[in-house]
C-alpha cells in the first residue's frame, strides 16, 4: 500500500515513516509543507495520505485545507488527518463530502495505540475513523429531539464505536456481546436514522455523519 | 498689554474704514498700491493676536467655566477608570500565569516525573522480572498520554488553537459544537477583531456556555455575535431556570474585568424562571488581515469554499 506523509516535525515524520514501513506500507513521499503535500497527494496517486493539520507556511490549519483541496481534486482520496488537538468543526469539514475514506486522530494515538496501522488500512478501504475524543464529546451532547434521541443507550454506544472506525467484530469484543447482537443494534441504528438498506460501509459513514450533525 | 491690543484693534478699524470709504467712492477694485498699507496691516495683525490672547485668557471666566470643569471631571473619571482597569488587567495576568504554573506543576510535570520513575524501575526489573518491567513500561506510556491530555487542556485555556487557525467567528462555532447542549449560532463578523479582544470575547462566551451547562438546566442556547458602529456585541441566551447571580461566582466577574481592559462591558439578566441572557459589548474595529492566511476564501490553493452560513459547502446540518 502506497502512502504519502505530510508532517513538518522531523522526529515525527521520521517516526511515522519507520512505523508504517514496519507494518508493511510503502512510503512514496514524506514532505514537510502544505504546497509539497498538495502536489504529492494529487500527482503521486497514493492509496492513502497521512496529513498533519498544522503545517507551514502559515502554521495554522494548512494541512486540513490541503486535505479538503486534494479530495476535491481526487474525490474519495483516503486521508488520515492527525493533530495535537481535535475539533468537531474540523471533523465536520473533513466528512462534509460524504465520500468516506477519512480518518481524524490525535497524534498521540499514532505512537501509543496498536490500532494505528489498522486505522490506516480502514481509511484506505473507505472507512471513517474518528478519534475517541471527538466521539466522546459527541456522546456528551444532550439530544432532546430528532432521530438520534430515539436511539437506545446501547445503540448510541455502538454508533460511537462505529464512528471510531471499529468493525462489528471489534465492537462485539469491546462490549462483550456477540457479533450478531452488534449487527442487530447496527440495523436498529440504520432504520432509526432512515438509512435505506444498501452497502453496509456507506451506511456506517452516513450514520456517523447523522451523528455529527446532531 | 491691553492698551497695545486696543491700539491694534483701533488702527485696524481705521484702516478698514479708509478702505471701505475708498471703495465706496470709486466703485472699483481696491488699489492697494496707492495706500501704504503694510504698517497698518502689521500693526493690525499684532493687535488682533494680542487681543485674541487676552480673550482666550478671559473667556473661561466669562462663559466657559462650567464646560471646562465638566471636561476636567470627565478626564479625572477616565484616569481613575484606566488606573482601575490597568491594575485589574495586571492582576488577571498574574493570576493567569499562576494558574498555568500550578496546572503544569500538578499535571504534565508530575506525570513526566512518574514516567521517569516507572522507566527507571523498569530498567531495574528488566532482567530479573521482564513481566513486571513490561507492565511498568505500559504504565509509563499511558501516563505520558495523560500528560499530553493535560498539556492540550492547558493550551486550550491559554489561546485555543482553533482561534489562532480560524479567528473568532469559527472559534465560537467550534465552541458551540463542543457544548453538550443544542446551541444555535447567529454570527455575522465581516472581519476579525484585534487578537486580545478576540481572545477575551471567546473566553467570555465560553464562560457563559459553561455556566449554562453547569447551572441553568437549559436545553438550548443561542449565541449571537455581531459588529456594528465600531462595537463588537456578543450575547448568550439560554432557556434554563434563570436566577443566576453574577456576583456569586468568580467566573463572570473575571470575564467582566478582562473585558473592561478594552473598555468593554458585561451585563447579565437572569430573572427567576429564566431566560438567562449574558450580553457583552467591546468597542473595536475589525480588520481583514489579522489572520496568518489573508486569502482564505477559496483564493489560495488550499482555500475552503464556504456557504452563506459560514459552513463549508455541502456540510451536514
Amino acid at each position: 500500500m502506497r502512502v504519502v506523509i505530510g508532517e513538518d516535525l522531523f522526529l515525527l515524520r521520521d517516526g511515522l515513516v519507520r512505523l508504517l514501513e514496519a507494518h508493511g506500507f510503502e512510503v512514496i513521499a514524506a514532505v514537510a509543507s502544505a504546497p509539497e503535500l498538495l502536489r504529492a497527494l494529487t500527482e503521486l496517486e497514493p492509496d492513502v495520505g497521512i496529513v498533519d493539520v498544522r503545517l507551514p507556511p502559515s502554521f495554522t490549519d494548512d494541512g486540513l485545507r490541503v486535505a479538503i483541496e486534494a479530495r476535491r481534486a481526487r474525490p474519495g482520496l483516503p486521508l488520515l488527518v492527525l493533530s495535537q488537538y481535535v475539533e468537531q468543526l474540523y471533523a465536520r469539514e473533513l466528512l462534509a463530502d460524504q465520500a468516506g475514506g477519512i480518518g481524524y486522530l490525535l497524534k498521540d494515538r499514532v505512537f501509543s495505540d496498536d490500532a494505528f496501522a489498522d486505522a490506516v488500512r480502514a481509511v484506505a478501504s473507505g472507512g471513517t475513523v474518528l478519534d475517541p475524543e471527538v466521539v466522546s464529546r459527541l456522546l456528551a451532547k444532550r439530544t432532546r429531539s430528532g432521530p438520534l434521541a430515539t436511539l437506545t443507550p446501547r445503540e448510541r454506544e455502538v454508533l460511537s464505536l462505529m464512528a471510531e472506525g471499529r468493525s462489528n467484530a471489534a465492537i462485539a469484543a469491546r462490549l462483550f456481546v456477540t457479533e450478531k447482537a452488534v449487527s442487530k443494534h447496527a440495523a436498529g441504528i440504520f432504520t432509526k436514522l432512515g438509512l435505506s438498506p444498501s452497502e453496509d460501509d456507506n451506511r456506517r459513514v452516513l450514520a456517523v455523519l447523522a451523528y455529527l450533525g446532531a | 498689554m491691553a492698551v497695545l491690543g486696543l491700539l491694534g484693534v483701533w488702527l485696524g478699524f481705521l484702516w478698514l474704514t479708509s478702505q471701505y470709504v475708498r471703495a465706496a467712492m470709486f466703485y472699483g477694485p481696491l488699489d492697494t498700491q496707492h495706500v501704504p498699507m503694510q504698517p497698518f496691516a502689521a500693526a493690525q495683525g499684532i493687535g488682533l493676536l494680542l487681543a485674541a490672547g487676552l480673550l482666550a485668557q478671559r473667556l473661561p471666566a466669562w462663559s466657559g467655566d462650567a464646560e471646562l470643569a465638566r471636561r476636567a471631571q470627565a478626564l479625572t473619571q477616565r484616569v481613575s477608570r484606566l488606573t482601575q482597569t490597568r491594575s485589574d488587567a495586571t492582576e488577571v495576568a498574574v493570576a493567569e500565569l499562576r494558574r498555568i504554573e500550578r496546572d503544569l506543576h500538578d499535571g504534565a510535570q508530575a506525570r513526566l516525573v512518574a514516567v521517569g520513575m516507572s522507566l527507571r524501575a523498569a530498567e531495574e526489573l528488566m532482567r530479573s522480572s521482564p513481566e513486571a518491567a513490561l507492565a511498568l513500561v505500559t504504565e509509563a506510556r499511558k501516563t505520558s498520554s495523560r500528560a499530553l491530555d493535560d498539556l492540550r487542556d492547558l493550551v486550550r485555556g491559554i489561546y485555543p488553537p482553533v482561534l489562532a487557525d480560524r479567528g473568532l467567528a469559527e472559534a465560537v462555532r467550534a465552541l458551540a459544537l463542543d457544548t453538550p447542549l443544542t446551541v444555535d449560532t447567529d454570527i455575522s463578523l465581516p472581519g476579525e477583531p484585534p487578537m486580545p479582544v478576540a481572545a477575551a470575547v471567546y473566553f467570555a462566551v465560553a464562560e457563559a456556555l459553561t455556566n449554562a451547562v453547569r447551572h441553568s438546566g437549559a436545553c438550548t442556547v443561542e449565541i449571537s455575535l455581531e459588529h456594528s458602529g465600531e462595537t463588537l456585541r456578543a450575547m448568550v441566551t439560554d432557556d434554563g431556570d434563570g436566577g443566576a447571580d453574577p456576583s456569586a461566582g468568580t467566573g463572570l466577574a473575571g470575564v467582566e474585568r478582562r473585558l473592561a481592559t478594552f473598555d468593554g462591558i458585561l451585563a447579565v439578566s437572569s430573572p427567576p424562571g429564566g431566560p438567562t441572557i449574558v450580553a457583552m459589548e467591546v468597542p473595536c474595529s475589525l480588520t481583514e488581515t489579522n489572520l496568518p492566511d489573508a486569502g482564505r476564501d477559496g483564493s489560495g490553493p488550499a482555500g475552503i469554499v464556504t456557504g452563506e452560513d459560514g459552513q463549508p459547502a455541502g456540510s451536514p446540518t
